[in-house]
């Protein structure tokens, strides 16, 4: 969406602006006139420094940086491993009638469980290092991308497979060249959702074990009264978030302009 | 010299299907027609008439359940290339604009791009696509995305064009245009043409022949020579006494109530 027109910012545009200035201006007029405890509310002003703190000297011994790349390595490395398992099984899920009905039960069966509620047993298997965490959000990611995918490829109008055929083309060739690139709108939109529970997910599962990583960081956080620190960690994994759902709305921008239409 | 598309023959073709409560639904019983190299034959027929299935049978996209079709005499068991099809609902793909689509079948057959872009520019000027080269299927109206899958048909220059019912989406004065735009592009290359439509006017205009068919089980009730010179403008044909008369007695035959 352009949130400008004919160069000047809408007016929803302005209001957005303005809703979240409010925000910050009260919770900066609050501190200032002594309405919050700032043990418990840090001001602004103490958030602004604790991030300086944490560019220059990082948290517990370690830089920012790190907290930071080692929970996008969880969860992006679970992520891709999503990717590369989950699409061809969704793919196979979507043409073969036998095979759906032996692994449907099990999906069906997964899908509506939370899976915060597998991080114990997931760490009783797996130890509380990194492969427990990668197998949970490999896990989650799994099941939306395959799903998804299965969905996708069922949605390829069957003429429009037939017409390839009638065009010459092979089979190899009309799975890779046209079921593919017709179900990649709903495989992507899988990505998509499956990302933000993945973020989500590695954020949990760091709150609950883990050495290094923002939920670390704003567990340890808390236990030490680092309130500051907190709100940082939170805004991060905020930030991070929002960046990931914009990659993959440009994604689908750019390659799915023909998605829904006729 | 104009390449002239194959003879095709279907002999004693029934087709049946079985629904999902075992029971049997006989769509067609019994066909033969045939249809000489380079000819046009439209079947006419009520809603049901399983003119479609018949159309996807020779298509190769189903199996008939007794008799065989032939093209230029050799059985037809699988969809391929000698046979093109044009679908009511344009099965274009909607991720590719419309150079590509004309261009994906030579494209995937592993044809040199110098050999087919030509081509290509070729049949978008033939079917009047030229100035909408990038753009992409859902950017085209109705009577566009019918040109571009009937160029992207004819590329492949197949020995027979399958149409089921591909003008009948469409408003009148724009399947007017379709239809001269159709008889136009014959003149170069010449396949064998087998063409489902509800309209009679359609069919005596563009057909060599007109085969009526009845309600299910879909049987062929007549096949009307239809005797107009070629090439021909609708304007004079639709003039013609024999026209109005071929109409009329088509018309009471697709309309006679089935018993």
């Amino acid at each position: 969406m352009n949130g400008r027109v004919n160069g000047r910012f809408d007016r929803y545009t302005v209001y957005s602006v303005v809703a979240v200035a409010v925000v910050f201006l009260a919770w900066g007029a609050a501190s200032y006139w002594g309405k919050l405890n700032p043990d418990r509310f840090p001001p602004i002003q103490a958030i602004y420094d604790a991030l300086i703190n944490l560019i220059r000297d990082g948290y517990a011994g370690k830089p920012l940086y790190l907290e930071i790349l080692a929970s996008l390595f969880r969860a992006l490395g679970g992520f891709v491993l999503a990717i590369l398992v989950g699409v061809p099984i969704g793919a196979l899920l979507g043409t073969n009638k036998a095979f759906a009905a032996v692994v449907t039960p099990f999906l069906s069966f997964l899908r509506p469980i939370p899976p915060i509620a597998l991080i114990p047993l997931f760490i009783f298997y797996f130890g509380i290092g990194e492969v427990s965490k990668l197998a949970l959000i490999f896990l989650t990611a799994f099941l939306y991308i395959t799903l998804n995918t299965a969905s996708g490829v069922k949605s390829v109008p069957r003429d429009l497979i037939l017409a390839s055929y009638s065009l010459g083309l092979t089979k190899l060739q009309v799975f890779t060249r046209v079921i593919l690139p017709g179900a990649l709108p709903q495989i992507i939109t899988g990505m998509r959702i499956a990302m933000a529970l993945c973020w989500a997910l590695v954020v949990a599962a760091e709150l609950i074990a883990a050495q290094v990583g923002l939920g670390y960081m704003i567990m340890d956080a808390t236990t030490f009264f680092r309130i500051p620190v907190v709100y940082i960690g939170v805004l991060i994994i905020g930030v991070i978030g929002l960046a990931l759902e914009g990659l993959f709305m440009a994604l689908e921008a750019h390659f799915l302009h023909w998605r829904g239409k006729q | 010299m104009t390449p002239i598309g194959h003879e095709l023959g279907i002999e004693n073709v029934s087709k049946r299907f079985v629904l999902s409560d075992a029971s049997e639904v006989t769509a067609v019983r019994g066909i033969n027609l045939r249809v000489a190299p380079a000819e046009v034959m439209s079947i006419v027929g009520p809603s049901g008439c399983g003119k479609s299935t018949l159309l996807r049978m020779i298509a190769g996209f189903e199996k008939p359940s007794a008799g065989r079709i032939l093209l230029g005499g050799h059985p037809i068991v699988r969809p391929g290339l000698d046979r093109g099809v044009v679908f009511q609902q344009p099965a274009l793909y909607p991720w590719l604009d419309v150079f590509d689509n004309i261009a994906f079948g030579p494209r995937m057959r592993g044809r040199p791009k110098n050999q087919y872009r030509p081509q290509v520019t070729r049949f978008i000027q033939a079917v009047g696509l030229e100035g909408s080269e990038h753009h992409y299927p859902y950017q085209l109206s109705g009577g566009m995305k019918q040109r571009l899958q009937i160029a992207r048909v004819l590329i492949n220059a197949p020995e027979l064009l399958l149409m089921d019912e591909p003008f009948g989406a469409l408003d009148a004065q724009t399947r007017l245009d379709m239809q001269e735009l159709l008889l136009q592009l014959l003149q170069e290359h010449r396949p064998t043409i087998f063409f489902i439509t509800h309209d009679v006017e359609e069919a005596i205009f563009l057909s060599d022949q007109v085969c009526v068919m009845s309600a299910r089980p879909g049987k062929v009730i007549e096949t009307f020579q239809i005797p107009f010179e070629r090439p021909r403008l609708y304007a004079d044909v639709a003039a013609s006494p024999d026209f109005a008369a071929l109409k009329l007695k088509i018309l009471s035959l697709v309309h006679r109530k089935k018993g």
